[in-house]
Order: structure tokens, then sequence, then C-alpha cells
């Protein structure tokens, strides 16, 4: 039982300067497991992978049970995993509001842009803006520069959320784990293309609500059921179900207005109808039914994950002060700081550890608490399912970036032609090394601008994606307008906030407003591209009954 | 303008936020709310406000796929 104090120990030995224990053989066997069912289904769905289609979208043959659950994993990254018990417990019940908006945003996108999208069948997210919009190059760069950014960031924050499981559970050096993670990911992108990431991303969703679910109830169990579980969380943190409103104050500054908790909600809520990789499991589906069906499963299974993560997140706090090993050795230095406890813990850990962020290591340290070396192994599975779903969905919308869109389409390279599967998997290489020298040491930037990558996605990709499906007079212009103005308008507002204030989530012209990541130019953005179109030249009325009119009947 | 999209589309779309709204309203006036048990039962009102969203949401999302 004591080895299930691994980051705690590993934590002390550290500080100690001696070296640290290892892994403990329950978490290590979850681990090898996982690896193993990974790569076999890479292996298998090997010999499915002929044709580029198959390699881009899986042959279109995807179910909606496999398609739903591989969205769901997909689109949840590990920062939902990681970080969200210590944002739940800081910012309180407020945070269940932005969970909330992603499980909504879903639900819309069913119509908004999964059924249409898979009815008129492109293969990469950049064919329907330069179909649609009748800029059969320009189309590739306004909407893949931005994709590409967001990618790569994304793909490098997965790979270090992919390590901190390795480091802090498998006791295995940062570097290592970064490596050991790019040629997991390799093997089965590689070899399978989106057959075997679309499998294993089924596979991956399940783990990771599985994780969530049990280290939900276990920590119920601990405290001795619901009722004392919930009166104990409000004596721990008394503010901690607080709306903006309440009169005592709310559980942090960022949610002491309505303005932030909507803020969040809105923000993660249009992401799920505009974002590529989740976009391009719509062009996975069998047919147009099938991609709105599995909008059920990805609503039903986001839902379950969120279920047990909120119940982490609420307890966490008090069940790493209760119980984590390393709480006796935090209290004095808390009561000297007069910060919470359970943030000095993270601290503690973190300094041990030395990568990412303090609040990534929450969903580690609240599930050690439990010591359970089972739970442990359980969670290792889950984490680890998260960060390479992540991974291997936002490779796959690079690699047919870069190898269809830029290489084969815009430039005309012959061997991309002749040899699309092979050039794919020579790009997927490239891309995943590259990206794993970037995780290697990456600058604390990158990892904080993944909120910026989710803003402008939607702010300058997604007017374009949404209304040009439903509006005859979207327009080119308005979607380069678009496009150009939101990208720099989002990165300046943003790092400005986050330079001048420390985060960016408060509004950069003034710190008393709360806008989380600027999430107003979401709404700048479609008033931008409406005003523009509406003064414009529209599209030929061959493009506009395409996709105004034939798509919707 | 948007006369394409479904009716039953429109009716789900404000229907979320409207429900959505509805809880922030509630809250809004109620800022105990969030902490109180409903009806002796072992758990609290945002356990159910917030859950019951799911739940809706799941519906509406199987309603739209029949669209």
């Amino acid at each position: 039982m004591f080895s299930v104090f691994s980051v705690a120990f590993a934590a002390q030995a550290a500080e100690a300067g001696k070296a640290t224990v290892k892994a403990d053989p329950v978490v290590v066997a979850f681990a090898i497991g996982y690896f193993v069912l990974i790569i076999a289904v890479g292996v298998y769905s090997r010999k499915f992978t002929q044709k580029a289609t198959d390699y881009y979208v899986a042959g279109r043959s995807v179910g909606a049970f496999t398609n739903g659950t591989a969205l769901a994993s997909t689109y949840l990254s590990p920062a939902s995993f990681l970080g969200l018990p210590a944002f739940i417990f800081i910012l309180g019940y407020p945070m269940w509001w932005a969970l909330i908006g992603i499980i909504a945003g879903m639900t819309i996108a069913g119509v908004l842009t999964a059924g249409p999208l898979r009815k008129y069948g492109p293969v990469t997210f950049t064919d329907y803006y330069c179909d649609r919009y009748e800029m059969p190059v320009l189309g590739r760069f306004i909407a893949g520069i931005p994709t590409f950014i967001a990618g790569i960031l994304y793909i490098v924050l997965s790979l270090v959320g992919t390590a901190i499981f390795f480091v802090a559970l498998l006791k295995v050096n940062y570097v290592t784990s970064i490596w050991i993670a790019v040629v997991v990911v390799l093997l089965y992108t590689v070899l399978g293309g989106m057959y075997a990431t679309t499998w294993n991303a089924m596979f991956q969703c399940l783990i990771m609500v599985a994780a969530a679910l049990i280290a939900a109830f276990a920590m119920v169990g601990k405290v001795g059921g619901l009722e004392a579980f919930f009166h104990k969380v409000i004596e721990n943190s008394p503010k901690i179900f607080n709306p903006p409103s309440a009169p005592e104050g709310a559980p942090h500054p960022f949610v002491a207005t309505w303005m932030g908790v909507i803020g969040f909600f809105l923000t993660w809520h249009y992401g799920f109808a505009t974002m590529p990789y989740t976009v391009v499991r719509f062009f996975t589906a069998m047919d147009e039914k099938t991609a709105k069906r599995s909008i059920i499963w990805a609503t039903l299974m986001g839902g379950l994950l969120y279920f047990g993560l909120a119940i982490i997140g609420i307890g966490a706090k008090l069940i790493m002060e209760t119980y984590h090993p390393l709480a006796a050795k935090a209290a004095p230095i808390a009561a000297a700081k007069h910060k919470p406890l359970a943030i000095i813990i993270l601290v503690l850990i973190k300094k041990a550890f030395g990568i990412g962020k303090v609040t990534d290591y929450a969903m580690i340290a609240a599930v050690e608490a439990l010591r359970s070396p089972l739970l442990m192994g359980i969670l290792v599975a889950g984490g680890l399912s998260i960060a390479m779903s992540t991974v291997a969905g936002w490779v796959m919308v690079l690699n047919a970036l870069i190898t269809r869109d830029w290489l084969g389409k815009a430039f005309n390279v012959k061997f991309v032609e002749e040899k699309p599967v092979t050039a794919a998997r020579i790009i997927t290489i490239i891309l995943l090394v590259v990206c794993g020298f970037i995780a290697m040491n990456p600058p604390g930037l990158v990892l904080d601008l993944s909120g910026w990558a989710f803003v402008v996605i939607i702010a300058s990709l997604g007017p374009a994606l949404i209304l040009g499906i439903w509006w005859k007079r979207a327009t080119k212009a308005a979607t380069i307008v678009t496009a150009l103005t939101m990208t720099p308008a989002t990165l300046f507002t943003w790092l400005y906030a986050k330079m001048k204030y420390g985060k960016p989530h408060f509004f950069f012209l003034n710190k008393k407003i709360i806008t989380p990541h600027q999430f107003y130019w979401i709404f700048i953005g479609f008033i931008i591209f409406i005003i523009v179109s509406l003064i414009t030249q529209p599209c030929s009325e061959e493009t506009v009954k395409k996709y105004c009119e034939e798509l919707h009947e | 303008m948007f006369s394409k999209i479904p009716k039953l589309f429109w009716v789900c779309f404000f229907a979320i936020y409207i429900n959505a709204a509805f809880w922030w309203i509630l809250e809004a006036s109620n800022p105990s709310l969030p902490k109180t048990f409903v009806m002796g039962a072992p758990a609290a009102f945002w356990y159910a406000a917030v859950w019951s969203l799911v739940i809706f949401n799941v519906l509406l999302a199987w309603l739209l796929s029949k669209v």
C-alpha cells in the first residue's frame, strides 16, 4: 500500500537530493496494458489504409458510437483532465457552467455543422473554405494558417500533459517521457492513419470516462457518502458553491461577475462547432444521419466525463488537505504564507518535478490522496488516453493540411499526388518530431497560448464556417477580412491582458472587467463577417445553391 | 436569411440559452440556492441544476439527429 505515495515520496526524495522511488507495479501494468492496446489497434488498422481517403477520413465508414466517442476524447484535451479539478476548487461552482457550455455546444454543432458538412463530404478542413468561397489556393492559407498555429500549440501542450503522467506516476524522466509519447502516437497514426486514430480515440474515451467516474465515486466513498461529502466540502470551502451574486462573495474574482461566468460558458460553448479537430470528425462518419447521431454519444460521454471531473474538482481540496501525504509538511508553509493548504501541496509537487504548471498536478494529487494503486493505475490509463487522443486528432488535421492542402493542392508537389499516403506518413513523422523537440523545453507562453488558440479559431474561422452553410450572402471578402482582422486582434488583446495583468481573462483595457480569453471577439467576428458580407459581392449562384440549398434538401 | 435552418433547431437553440439563463437568473436572485439541499436529498441544488442540463442536452441532440 505504501507505494501509492509515489508523487509525495518523489517530491520528498527530490528535495532531499535522493534518488526517486520506483513506479508502482500496478500503475506500470495499467500503462503497459494501455500501450499494447493502442499499438495493436494501429497495427490492425493498417490493412484498412490503402487509399488517401482511408488515411485522411477513415474511408468515411465510421459508425455513430465510434465517431461520437472519438469526438469526445479528441475534443477534450489534457487540460480538462489534469487541471480541471484545480480550476474547479479555485473558481468554484461557477466553473461548472463552462463544462455545461461545452456539452450544449455539442448539441448545437449537431445541426449547425455536423450534418451539412458530412453531406458535402470534404476531405480536409480547408476544402470547405476553398470551395464555398471560391478561392482554391488562398482558402488553403486563410483557413490553414490559424489552424496550423493552433494545432502546433495543442500538440505541444498535449505532449507535455502526457509527459506529466509519465514523470509523476511512472517515474520516467521528462525528456524520455516526451519521446515515448511521440513514438507511441507515431506508431499508430503512421500505421493506421484516421482508422487507427478513430478506433483508438473510441477506446481512449471509454477509458478516460471510466477513470473519472471511478475516481469520483472513490472520493465520495472515502469521505463517507454523498451527503457527508457535500457537507464536508462546504465546511472546507464555504464559498465554493457561491454564484457571483452571493453577499459573502464569489470563490474567485474571475467568477465574481456574471460576465465572467457567462464568458467562460460561451468561449467553450462555440468551440465544438468550429474547431478543426472536431469538424474533421464529421467527415469520417458514414453519412449525414450518422454524423448527427454521433453528437448524441459525444454529448453523453462528455457529460459523464465532466460528471466525474466536477465531483473530483469539488472534493479535490478537501481530499488533498485531509489525506495527502504531503499535507503535514505543507501545513506550516500554508499557515506562514496564508495560502490554501491544497495549493501549497501542489506547489511542493510541482517543485519536485519542475515541469508544467502548479494546477497540472491537481488531478494526480487528488487521486493520490485516496491511496489506492488500482486507482492510480486507472488514472494513468485515463490521463494518457485523453492526452494522446488530442495529440493524434491534431496530428491528423495538420498532416492533411500540410500534405494534401499545401504541398499537393497549393504547390502541386508531384510526390504528394503520386504517393499521398506515403507523403502523409512522412509529414506525420516530421510534425511529431518537431513538436517533440518544442515540448522538450517548452516556453511558458506556448503552454498558455492554447487558450488563445481556441478563441482565434472560433472568431477568425467560425463565422465563415457556420454562416457559409446557412446564409446565401456570406462572401469571400468577409471570410478574408474576418480571418485577417480577428487573428491579430485576438492575439494582441490576449497577450496584452496576460502581460499587463498577469492573466488573459481580464478585459485588456480594464482589469475590473472579466472577459475570459477575450471571448467578446467571437461576437465581433460574426458582426464583422455579416457587415462585410452585406457590402461585398456574393459568391456565384451555383456555389450558393450548392451550399445554402442542396445541402439542406 | 437562414430560412433553411429547421424550425426544430431554432426551438432547441433557444431552449439551451433560455434554460441556462433561467438558472442564472434564479441563482442571481437566490444566491444561497447553489448550496441548498433539496427536500432532504443528499444532493445540493446546483447538482440538480447543472446535471439536468446535461440530460437536457443529450435529449436535444437526439431530437436534432432526427431533423
